[in-house]
């Protein structure tokens, strides 16, 4: 029921002009990661008010050196938001193998496989390399929360997938020069993964934007996204967004 | 009428009227000669207290081979890897104030002692008893803290037995020791981490021939593996920050420079281990105020002072290269790997349409 309600609030703009005051519109506005809830709106048939930065023509403008939302996009933060801004970070830290490969502990899962033969960072750097990597989106998200919009929700990045070799065809090697071209090990990526929700779902609490996590049955026994919902090495499918879509109906019942 | 005398001929540096009174601050130089000369090609790597950290950073200013085994990922973001102490030292063993010191960071990178009182809980955060401020807030697990220490006894192995010439500034001779098996904390515990136990722990006050057997079972072992390597000694002029004994802190401190300047000059008896007189250079009298307000920071002018000379004596060439980067943040791959991923994500709009 609750994912009947949402889909025909998620039918947007048709039904804020149909008339009812009680469903505001909901705008679903991120990077890439935006797209698989656009996909499965699409799939499914209804109208899903998206705004993908990548699809916006200058989405973004500068003002006082600092990067803001442009006019158009600006004016679509109403009613309720939901953000998948940024979500790649851990990606742009450690998909590709780095020419001095490392690996680290994970506090809040310490157990989990260690590299003996990579170099050990400790975590507290890893975080402060993931996080200036994520900084700008986490800005962006408090932009969201500070303009007009009335609930503003953040999803996770969907998990990694764990078949590197699956993935690795589908990698735009051309334009990595500094490595060997391969993907990282599995559970880095699981790592670094989870890292990047937690710096997210931190960034959320301080600032009153409620985080949905990944859906629980997206993933695997080791917490890897299932080959039903994989789309491409940074992204999850249709499938996958349409369970988001049931857990942001459930938030927002 | 007075005699010949073996004065008759001394030349200038002797004597105090030509090579104090009558020079100025900047042309007093305590060091005349050193047989030592360090080449471009040289690694070298530096070891002690806090006035250590001077010499290495000058090492690299001046394009000298500084060697570091244990460097910052380069994904680190520099004022990070600063925080963590990469490239402070050759490896991140942080201040060594104490000769006893030095040879147990050796001897357990060898495995050859395991101190008992090995690591200092606080608040769910991981301490390193042998180097309780080497990160901010310690280690976040048992796990990371087990496997960072693998890494880092390896790069003070591959520093020690891949080093050229070795520069230890000799710094304290007071510590703090377990009463169970004799190992030394850089601090007091209950300082910087740990919790002072007077039960656990004793306070220690190395003697010449302390100093002096730590150090030459160091060098020793250092040699079985690298027997050709070279050692700079020098003593620290920075004063104690705080006696162990119920004393004046200034008595303390003339003690412990006593102890330890006698000890260079014992070790400097032996093969390839030379003498140079930071002390001297600082404190000397006439070599002009080289401490702040505080009397124990030396300033900047003081450092610059005994490095020019340093240079000056053991690499006369200058400088041999440009210097090299402190940590991380050369890299490209941040650059590149995001390149990549954008590149995904624009490839994720083709199945948009």
């Amino acid at each position: 029921m609750l994912i009947d309600g949402l889909m025909s609030r998620l039918k947007g703009r048709t039904v804020k002009a149909a008339a009812s005051a009680e469903a505001a519109p909901i705008v679903c506005i991120g990077h890439s990661h935006v797209s698989c809830v656009a996909m499965a709106a699409a799939v499914d048939g209804f109208d899903l008010t998206a705004i993908n930065f990548w699809l916006t023509p200058e989405p973004f403008v500068e003002e006082d050196g600092e990067r803001r939302f442009s006019p158009v996009v600006a004016e679509a933060l109403h009613g309720d938001v939901v953000s998948f801004i940024g979500g790649s970070a851990h990606d742009m830290v450690g998909l590709p193998v780095h020419p001095r490969p490392f690996d680290f502990v994970l506090p809040s899962a310490p157990d989990l496989p260690l590299d003996e033969i990579a170099e050990i960072i400790p975590v507290d750097g890893v975080r402060a390399a993931v996080l200036s990597v994520a900084q700008e989106y986490l800005d962006l998200i408090g932009q969201v929360k500070a303009s007009p919009a009335q609930r503003v929700l953040h999803a996770s990045p969907p998990p990694p997938y764990a078949d590197g070799a699956a993935m690795a065809p589908r990698i735009p090697w051309g334009l990595f020069k500094v490595g060997a071209r391969e993907v990282s090990p599995k559970f880095l990526r699981y790592k670094l993964w989870r890292l990047h929700c937690e710096i997210i779902e931190d960034f959320c609490q301080n600032t009153g934007v409620v985080f949905i996590p990944h859906p629980a049955e997206a993933v695997d026994v080791h917490g890897f996204l299932k080959p039903e919902f994989y789309e491409d090495p940074g992204h999850a499918n249709a499938a996958y967004g349409r369970l988001v879509l049931a857990q942001i109906g459930r938030r927002l019942a | 009428m007075p005699s010949r005398h073996p004065y008759d001929d001394a030349p200038g540096y002797r004597r105090w009227r030509s090579a104090v009174a009558d020079a100025a601050p900047a042309a007093i130089d305590p060091v005349v000669a050193m047989d030592l000369k360090i080449s471009p090609e040289d690694r070298v790597v530096t070891a002690g207290s806090c006035f250590a950290q001077h010499i290495a950073r000058h090492l690299r200013l001046n394009g000298f081979d500084f060697l570091q085994t244990e460097t910052a990922h380069p994904i680190l973001p520099p004022a990070v890897a600063e925080a963590f102490q990469y490239g402070v030292y050759s490896a991140r063993y942080g201040n060594i104030y104490t000769t006893r010191q030095l040879r147990q960071l050796q001897q357990r990178a060898y495995g050859r002692f395991a101190p008992q009182e090995d690591v200092w809980m606080h608040e769910g955060r991981v301490f390193d008893p042998f180097r309780p401020t080497i990160q901010p807030n310690g280690f976040a697990t048992l796990q990371e803290f087990h496997a960072d220490r693998r890494q880092h006894f390896a790069a003070v192995r591959r520093a020690l037995e891949t080093m050229d010439v070795f520069v230890f500034t000799l710094g304290l001779t007071e510590c703090w020791a377990s009463r169970d098996d004799g190992a030394v904390f850089p601090l007091c515990p209950g300082v910087a981490g740990g919790v002072y136990d007077e039960a656990r722990h004793q306070f220690n006050n190395l003697s010449v021939a302390e100093v002096v057997a730590d150090f030459t079972a160091f060098l020793n072992d250092v040699r079985a593996l690298n027997p050709k390597v070279k050692v700079v000694l020098t003593v620290s002029p920075v004063p104690l920050a705080a006696t162990g004994l119920d004393r004046h802190v200034i008595v303390s401190t003339a003690y412990s420079k006593a102890v330890l300047r006698v000890a260079a000059e014992t070790l400097a008896g032996l093969d390839e281990v030379h003498y140079f007189p930071s002390y001297e250079v600082v404190t000397g009298p006439g070599a002009g105020d080289y401490f702040t307000k505080d009397r124990r920071t030396v300033t900047e002018a003081g450092v610059e002072q005994v490095m020019r000379l340093f240079f000056s004596h053991v690499a006369p060439g200058g400088r041999p290269k440009p210097p090299s980067p402190i940590t991380a943040g050369s890299d490209d791959f941040l650059t590149q790997s995001r390149a990549v991923v954008d590149a995904i994500c624009d490839e994720a709009l083709l199945d948009m349409d």
